[in-house]
């Protein structure tokens, strides 16, 4: 299912034109699905098929661009606090992450599209900066556990150097747990992403978005239903496959390496400091 | 379903009246319920700036005169409220004042000559602040002859005084109250001279209305009326077909079919003075060019607009003031001509177009950020580039407000009644609430004019010419005028829906 939606969201430009998504003709507006447009037209007259293609592409660039640049920044920031783990730095980035985990996902992108105004690239900020710090805690958790294993010990004992140990040896094992949480993340950032869109804060119009969309078709609710129900079992479906995808990273991780499913709660042995402090 | 509710509602009263052990000696109060799409801002009426405020501020208070709807003209008219009599003298600069004697207020004080000066010299005091001194801004002097008369000079003539007298702004106070209180406290507490009192207000919930026992005019029906907030409009129409109220305002025009098919729901479809226009901000090239300005108006369909877009809750404008607005003349729909549009932008130096911006508020008219993307589409189609930007209200009221914004054109919605207050606050070139920029001498004299003359055929020449020049070098890209739609259930009459958007339930019955 997410490969189709990926599939869409790709190829789109190849046989929808933009310019169907956006080009307004009201004499044909409110046009029932069926026939030649096959999900029937909007409130102006665009076609909803290509509204909601279009939007398809722009959700998946906005959610995947924004958990891309949050998974970096966070993993970054994660690990360095790992590493230096009871030092300063570690002290601020955990009380930054802690912070901000304290307020709603939805919130935080809020503040960031309130703040830097409303734009395609403001989305993507939004979306990041919603998104890093579940990363840098999930990170952190997993190198402080990393840290301390056989492997490691044995390559620092064998002289290898710290760049080295950081790259091969535990950043992988990092990215085994984080990689069923990013497709997680992702879901959530759609639904971020919709409901920015609905309160009208998403890219501005007449960009097709599944979230202003699903905000105009309320009030035509009755008459015309499948002006909201369209870009909602949208969200929905793909959101739900994303929360699958992750369930399905899981398991397959799980049979090998069933330590590391949930590392926050494995991390941080009570008194012994890293190793790279010793 | 409905005939469970039934039974369990008949079931409840019962057990209700039996546990409470009410008799039937003391009756129900007779309730009227009005569902707003906002919330009453404030009862202070120097400071009330919104329609759902002054629909209640116009059950509190009266003014020295009301707005009366001719429905055969189709005009507003402002007819004498607490006046008796008045009289101008000829220069138009000293006016004399008679009030019906022996009205009280609701703390009963009089409302005497003195409490109408108070309430006056309280809207152009400074200290006070109000936004709506302009209004009576050439009133020099204001003096107490007797109890019940007074006179009032300006500084120059004013033959306008009269009809902005009808202005909910201007509603007579209580000195005493609105002495005695801080000023915002005023806009909470409110004493005026109306038929009801301000009983409670839950701000976000419902402001109930009282009778108001020293009121000796006309007794109205309804013992109490509640005015409630439901800002979703898909929530009043619910509200309305529930039965929780009896009178809905700002109707969806898609729930119109489906109410209309209902047996105790009614539909008013009101044509108000509230016109819709895409403003241009002559400030900023290209829009100081009247061929600019003429261009986009031929370039957009309003009658597609109008039936596509509002289905229908709306008209198409005959002139820059629609029906029910004093001194209106109807001159005609601009034609819907992109050829012409894109020649005349040809000739104005922009054969490739140009770029531009638009602001338009969300949710604040109807369908504001609709109509915005059609007008973006329609002024694509002669090379027009515009970038919409949408704002939530407040931001947006402050925005617009500033002389350097960056919008080329910006949505905004023109409701006042009365032609001089109308014109002269958007095109004198200035007027602090000239927002657009535009200047134009000839209008400045003319509007001059016919605030400065008494004779009321002269006035109605000098506001023809003012409007024959406003659609024929367009100020505004102008879009539609509003039809307001309200939900009453079957069985209530008396409800009085003025074309300025507010409701009036002085004669008022439910079943």
């Amino acid at each position: 299912m997410v490969f189709l939606y990926l599939g869409i969201a790709a190829l789109v430009p190849l046989f929808v034109p933009y310019e169907e998504a956006v080009r307004v003709d009201l004499a044909r507006a409110l046009e029932p699905p069926g026939g030649r447009e096959w999900l029937g037209r909007d409130e102006l007259g665009r076609s909803l098929g290509a509204r909601l293609m279009w939007g398809a592409r722009s959700t998946l660039t906005v959610v995947i661009a924004g958990v891309g640049a949050g998974g970096l920044v966070g993993v970054t920031l994660g690990m360095a606090s790992g590493l230096h783990h009871g030092g300063p730095a570690d002290a601020a980035i955990t009380a930054l992450v802690d912070a901000l985990l304290a307020l709603p996902r939805l919130l935080v992108a809020l503040l960031v599209v309130g703040l830097v105004g409303q734009s395609f690239e403001a989305l993507i900020g939004a979306v990041a900066f919603s998104s890093f710090p579940s990363f840098a805690r999930l990170a952190r958790g997993a190198t402080l556990a990393v840290q301390q294993r056989e492997f490691v010990v044995a390559a620092v004992a064998l002289g290898a150097t710290r760049g080295r140990i950081l790259i091969r040896h535990i950043l992988p094992n990092v990215l085994d747990v984080l990689l069923p949480y990013a497709s997680l993340s992702l879901s959530t950032a759609v639904l971020v992403v919709a409901a920015l869109g609905f309160l009208g804060l998403g890219p501005p119009p007449p960009a097709p978005e599944w979230g202003s969309m699903l905000s105009t078709a309320r009030s035509y609710l009755w008459e015309h239903p499948h002006l909201l129900v369209v870009p909602a079992s949208a969200v929905a479906l793909l959101a739900v496959s994303l929360s699958l995808l992750s369930d399905q990273f899981a398991g397959k991780h799980s049979q090998g390496k069933a330590v590391w499913i949930r590392p926050a709660k494995t991390g941080k042995p009570a008194g012994r400091r890293g190793l790279t402090d010793a | 379903m409905r005939k469970c509710w039934g039974w369990r509602t008949a079931v409840a009263v019962l057990v209700g009246l039996s546990v409470a052990g009410v008799g039937w000696s003391a009756p129900a109060p007779r309730v009227l319920r009005v569902a707003e799409a906002t919330d009453v801002v404030t009862l202070d009426p120097a400071f009330a700036a919104d329609r759902p405020s002054h629909s209640v501020i116009g059950h509190i208070y009266e003014r020295l005169m009301r707005y009366e709807y001719d429905t055969q003209s189709k005009a507003i008219r402002p007819v004498p409220e607490l006046l008796r009599r008045m009289e101008v003298s000829p220069d138009g600069r000293t006016w004399t004042f008679w009030l019906h004697p022996g009205r009280v207020f609701s703390d009963g004080n009089p409302v005497d000559a003195v409490a109408v000066k108070y309430s006056l010299e309280r809207i152009l005091a400074p200290a006070i602040g109000s936004p709506y001194r302009p209004l009576l801004e050439p009133i020099q002097r204001i003096e107490v002859v007797g109890p019940d008369q007074l006179r009032v000079t300006t500084s120059e003539p004013y033959s306008s005084l009269g009809e902005n007298l009808a202005a909910y702004q201007t509603a007579v106070v209580s000195p005493r109250a609105a002495g005695r209180l801080p000023l915002r406290e005023f806009g909470r507490r409110p004493v005026g001279s109306g038929p009801y009192l301000l009983a409670e207000w839950l701000p976000g919930q419902q402001v109930v209305l009282g009778r108001n026992p020293q009121f000796s005019g006309r007794r109205p029906w309804a013992d109490q009326i509640v005015f409630r907030p439901i800002p979703e409009a898909a929530a009043r129409v619910v509200a309305l077909e529930a039965g929780d109220v009896e009178v809905a305002m700002r109707i969806p025009a898609e729930a119109v079919r489906r109410l209309e098919g209902r047996p105790d729901v009614e539909i008013l479809r009101v044509p108000t003075t509230f016109q819709i226009s895409f403003e241009f901000n002559h400030r900023r090239k290209p829009f100081d060019d009247p061929r600019v300005r003429r261009a986009l108006n031929l370039a957009v369909d309003r009658r597609a607009i109008v039936e596509r877009v509002l289905l229908g809750a709306g008209t198409v404008p005959t002139g820059p003031a629609p029906e029910g607005v004093t001194y209106r003349l109807a001159l005609g729909e601009f034609r819907y001509d992109p050829g012409e549009a894109r020649r005349l932008l040809a000739e104005a130096g922009y054969p490739q177009g140009f770029s531009t911006v638009l602001w338009t508020p969300a949710v604040r008219y109807g369908k504001d950020r609709e109509v915005a993307q059609a007008v973006q589409a329609y002024l694509a189609d002669v090379g027009v580039r515009a970038e919409i930007r949408v704002w939530e209200w407040g931001a947006y009221v402050s925005a617009i407000a500033r002389p350097e914004k960056e919008a080329g054109l910006y949505l905004l919605g023109v409701s006042i009644p009365t032609a001089d207050w109308r014109f002269y606050r958007n095109f004198r070139s200035d007027a602090p609430t000239n927002y657009s920029g535009y200047r134009n001498p000839e209008v400045d004299q003319l509007l001059d004019e016919a605030r400065a003359t008494t004779q009321e055929a002269r006035k109605r020449d000098l506001y023809a010419r003012v409007q024959r020049i406003l659609w024929t070098d367009p100020p505004y890209l102008f879009l539609y005028d509003q039809t307001l739609l309200v939900g009453i259930r079957k069985g209530v009459s008396g409800v009085r829906i003025l074309p300025i958007e507010t409701v009036e339930l002085h004669a008022a019955r439910a079943p």
